[in-house]
């Protein structure tokens, strides 16, 4: 053989050699991550963090602001919640139980009035005290900034949901233009919403009784901040002594200075790049860094332990730093959690079984780790509803009213309900990480007895009943339309008839990433296509990037969307006024206009100001039962989640109300038995 | 070279640089209209404006930027903002303005891509001279393959191949093991005081040996990542070239005369089949400058690759012509410098 052919051979045995070999690397790694069998029996080394005493928390999240006062992002409320205290929060896994936190006792002297008892003792993080002045300070901090955007974008959305308590004429929310300029801080100030007793005592006075009060005050907009700490920051010359003593600021300087600075930056506490001292929580800021995205936040030394009487896992800060790094790829999360560097990560839904055994969740409803080290906490409901919106008075791009409205017609909706098989959708494509909804409220939701099992949807799978609501619909076609005010269009506006030579098109919007859901859609769209494809109307799944279909909804410019509803607060009221109340923010786009459910909701909130929960969950059972007959959303589930934390971790605490870990009930056990 | 030589290259630098404005300018001019000449779900007035502004200071900015001017106009107004400096915010970037969102970030991406370019020309010249040194041979073949699969891998996979193999598996076997991701470590993160944005460099002139030395463990993996597919190319090229310029009489002549294969291949052959290498160094420096948004994601390195993409689905138009602008800036210098380069290295070059 002559060295040329040698030289082939050898390198022909080389690439031969190169694809076994990464071809059977390839299968090690397969098997070794699938664990198909759960989990193997490892020895797991004791990851470093344990050592330093560091949670370190990897997310594809992004903070946006973190002032309580401004932002309205979950990820930020998940910061702020273990930096700053409020008057009330809720007590242990209980959704609808609310205790006294930095209050030690509260009681309601009248319908409009709240007198509370301040704990003493207490200091923020800058070692300035908590009283009094303080509460006042940043509850009219609170509405003074009055974070809420003109446009309704959220974001800089926290002021609205206390403001709603108060004289709404003069808010940005409620429609209100205000000045921001001294007069307007005195009016607002003028309101007394705070109303210093002494030291530590004070009243809070509100115009519109209701018994969403405590769940209004549980929350991160309701945070209590140093007032020492954020003049110093935010406009140090309204300080009159060099340590900024929170008794000689001249706050109505500060305040005339900061009125609707519910913006972006501009106040520190939105970006506190060199750290923050505001709050009396466990923990407080060390560090921001708004190219990396990451926060360290330090143990509190100070910190005063927490209720006595809450039902939660024990408080006791043991765990020093807190590191929340911006990890946005799944993959590396998941080595970072496999080889000990991550306490947590991140991982979707549709991510589920990168990290739990698929046969003991469906079998057996139990999340299982097929990670080593690793522990899935959960399943938690999320207080939200996941639904598609059906619009009328739909018009195109110019504003001109379309000839076809489709889900004008209760026989299109039902149609479209009757497609899918929810409950199949939840197990097959939805990886069971939700339960099916039969009404908008979800389980848990407050007063006790808000959600009701007993209220079900008129609608299921059902194929022949879909083909003859099809049929009829385009056979006899509806010839009666309303439009967004209530008043009928005039003759021929409006045509609803079917014809397979002038095909209509219904586009099924759904966000470009939520694989999940343009699933569903795709089955309906199977299933309708079928009968409707002949009769000259099509179904087509849209899917838009980063929820543009809000927008086109919001002019009216499309027929269907997929959507869901995350409350605001845990409470009844959150969510029939923005989502069954004809002005609501859905209903206004939807344009149904049922004045039934307009005159629901004024008794509903008429209840609520009485304080008659009964009189307001029997309301609310009419609402959801005529919106469920009217078909005005197609409910698709109430979604869950689940956490996925280092098994080093003890004392894991989510409390799901407000959808936030708690990390000072967490500790570190040194080696797993 | 002689004197007359300098005097013409410089003239020919000078003469290039009056070029680039014109380059940069055309630049502009067609990135602008992509940007603002479609329609968009975003005002492009957006990154001016704050939540709080009332009509009539929307309309007020929206005259002051020109935005209701026809497009041509649009530019001149946005000329005279950037010679400004107002780049205008952006909202999605915690509403930080927006040349900051880019400074703050473009350093790391510098980092990166020095190393990358560093590593590709460490490895993947050598490559190409065994290659063809010992050509059809195994060590010919073995440098082949290696520079096949370079080119042929993809990124994001090799990405993941990397941080399994030299964060996880040294990990479980017990070996010291590189950073998954980032570019620093949690702790030491304000060790050292931040003058260029760059970790390396800063920690090198802190003289901070820990800072340092975490600082290159953090940029091994992507930087290699990138530089992977391009040490293929570069080895190829390098080979070929070398090839090329081995057969020439003048190789023939100095081996003839008795001088080393040392001497024949380092001092004599190399500099002429430098010129193709250089041309594509160049090109890849210019390219992976551009932010390797797949290689960012993956090891969560801060720089503006990741973010150019937020910026478009948020229409961040000012964004974008900044990153396009410094982009075309950095391409058409690099290609200059290689220009200037090909002078020393080939004598017989004049402009």
């Amino acid at each position: 053989m002559n060295t040329k052919a040698i030289a082939k051979s050898t390198a022909a045995l080389a690439v031969i050699v190169i694809v076994l070999v990464a071809g059977l690397a390839g299968t090690v790694y397969y098997y070794s991550s699938q664990g198909p069998q759960g989990p193997k029996k490892v020895t797991v080394p004791t990851p470093s963090f344990v050592s330093s005493s560091t949670y370190v928390a990897e997310t594809a999240n992004q903070f946006q602001w973190l002032d309580p006062a401004v932002s309205y992002y979950q990820y930020d409320f998940e910061i702020m919640n273990n930096q700053y205290e409020k008057l009330l929060w809720y007590n242990g896994a209980s959704s609808t139980e609310i205790i006294p936190w930095l209050a030690e006792s509260y009681t309601q002297v009248s319908p409009t009035q709240y007198n509370f008892k301040l704990r003493q003792g207490i200091t923020f993080q800058d070692g300035t005290p908590f009283n009094a002045r303080a509460v006042w300070f940043s509850l009219n901090r609170l509405l003074i900034i009055d974070g809420t955007s003109g446009s309704g974008d959220h974001g800089t959305q926290a002021a609205w949901i206390v403001q709603q308590m108060l004289d709404t004429s003069l808010f940005t929310y409620f429609g209100a233009s205000p000045s921001y300029d001294s007069s307007w801080v005195n009016q607002v100030l003028g309101l007394n919403f705070v109303q210093i007793v002494d030291p530590n005592t004070i009243n809070i006075n509100i115009m519109t009784p209701t018994t969403q009060f405590p769940y209004l005050l549980s929350n991160e907009w309701a945070d209590i901040v140093s007032p020492s700490f954020v003049v110093s920051h935010d406009f140090p010359s309204a300080c009159k002594t060099t340590d900024c003593n929170a008794d000689s600021i001249d706050y109505t300087a500060y305040f005339n200075h900061i009125a609707g600075h519910g913006e972006v930056a501009m106040n520190y506490l939105d970006l506190p790049k060199d750290g923050s001292k505001a709050g009396t929580g466990p923990y407080y800021i060390d560090s921001v860094n708004p190219t990396t995205y990451e926060i360290v936040m330090k143990a509190n030394p100070t910190y005063w332990g927490g209720p006595k009487n809450w039902s939660g896992p024990p408080i006791s800060v043991a765990i020093k730093t807190l590191d929340f790094v911006y990890v946005p790829d799944l993959s590396t999360r998941l080595l970072d959690a496999k080889a000990g560097k991550a306490t947590a990560i991140g991982v979707s839904s549709s991510d589920i079984y990168s990290v739990a055994d698929r046969d003991q969740w469906l079998t057996n409803g139990k999340l299982v780790s097929v990670v080593p080290g690793v522990t899935i906490y959960g399943p938690y409901p999320q207080f939200t509803t996941d639904w598609f919106n059906f619009l009328t008075n739909v018009t195109d791009s110019s504003g001109a009213i379309r000839k076809f409205q489709p889900f004008a017609d209760l026989r299109w909706r039902m149609a479209v309900a009757d497609s899918v098989n929810m409950t199949d959708a939840q197990i097959n494509i939805n990886n069971r990480l939700g339960q099916v909804a039969t009404n908008l409220i979800p389980p848990g939701t407050a007063p006790n007895g808000a959600y009701d099992p007993s209220i079900t949807v008129p609608y299921g799978l059902d194929l022949a009943k879909m083909t003859a609501f099809i049929t009829d619909a385009c056979k006899n076609p509806l010839t009666s339309f309303v439009d967004n005010n209530g008043h009928p269009y005039a003759a021929g506006t409006i045509d609803n008839s079917c014809n397979p030579s002038n095909m209509q098109t219904i586009g099924m919007y759904v966000g470009a990433g939520d694989v999940l859901d343009q699933r569903i859609l795709s089955t309906m769209a199977g299933n309708l296509n079928r009968v409707s494809g002949k009769l000259g109307v099509t179904f087509t799944i849209i899917p838009v990037p980063g929820g543009q279909y809000y927008t086109l909804a919001s002019k009216h410019q499309i027929y269907m969307y997929w959507g869901g509803w995350v409350a605001d607060y845990n409470h009844l009221i959150d969510w029939l006024g923005p989502m069954e109340q004809p002005a609501g923010a859905y209903p206004a786009w939807n344009n149904m206009n049922y004045t039934v459910l307009n005159q629901l909701f004024i008794q509903a909130t008429a209840a609520d100001s009485k304080g008659d929960v009964a009189g307001l969950l029997a309301i609310n059972k009419q609402m959801q039962e005529f919106a469920n007959n009217a078909v005005i959303y197609l409910y698709i589930d109430y979604p869950l989640v689940y956490a996925v934390r280092s098994s080093f971790l003890q004392g894991f605490y989510y409390n799901e109300a407000t959808a936030v870990n708690y990390y000072a009930t967490c500790s570190y056990v040194t080696s797993l038995s | 070279m002689v004197a007359g030589d300098t005097v013409k290259i410089y003239e020919y630098v000078i003469r290039r640089l009056a070029l680039m404005i014109f380059v940069l300018f055309g630049v502009s001019a067609i990135v602008f209209y992509l940007a603002r000449g479609f329609p968009s779900a975003f005002a492009p007035w957006a990154q001016y404006i704050t939540f709080r502004m009332k009509p009539s200071q929307i309309q007020a900015i929206i005259v002051a930027h020109g935005f209701d001017q026809p497009l041509y106009i649009q530019y001149w107004y946005w000329l005279q903002d950037v010679f400004h400096g107002d780049w205008g915010f952006s909202n999605w970037a915690n509403g930080l303005p927006t040349f900051e969102v880019f400074a703050s970030r473009f350093p790391f991406t510098v980092e990166l891509t020095v190393v990358a370019v560093i590593m590709t020309v460490v490895i993947g010249i050598p490559l190409g001279i065994l290659s063809a040194l010992k050509n059809n041979t195994a060590a010919d073949h073995v440098s082949r393959i290696i520079a096949l699969t370079g080119y042929s891998t993809p990124a994001y996979w090799f990405a993941y191949i990397l941080q399994l193999v030299f964060f996880y598996y040294f990990y479980v076997w017990g070996l010291p093991n590189l950073p998954s991701s980032g570019a620093i470590s949690q702790g030491l993160a304000s060790a050292v005081p931040t003058v260029t944005g760059m970790p390396l460099v800063d920690g090198i002139l802190a003289g901070n040996l820990t800072y340092t030395a975490d600082a290159f463990a953090h940029v091994i993996l992507p930087a290699f990542n990138l530089s992977f597919i391009s040490l293929g190319y570069l080895a190829r090229i390098v080979r070929a070239s070398m090839l090329e310029v081995l057969r020439q009489d003048y190789i023939i002549m100095a081996r003839s005369k008795g001088l080393s294969e040392r001497v024949v291949i380092y001092r004599h052959a190399l500099r002429n089949a430098m010129i193709p290498a250089m041309t594509l160094t160049g090109l890849f420096f210019a390219g992976l400058l551009g932010g390797a948004i797949i290689t960012e994601t993956v090891f969560s390195w801060p720089g503006v690759g990741y973010v150019s993409l937020r910026a478009v689905f948020q229409g961040d138009s000012n964004f974008l012509l900044l990153y396009s602008l410094v982009t075309a800036l950095i391409i058409v210098s690099s290609n200059l410098v290689v220009d200037v380069m090909y002078v020393f290295l080939d004598p017989r070059i004049k402009y």
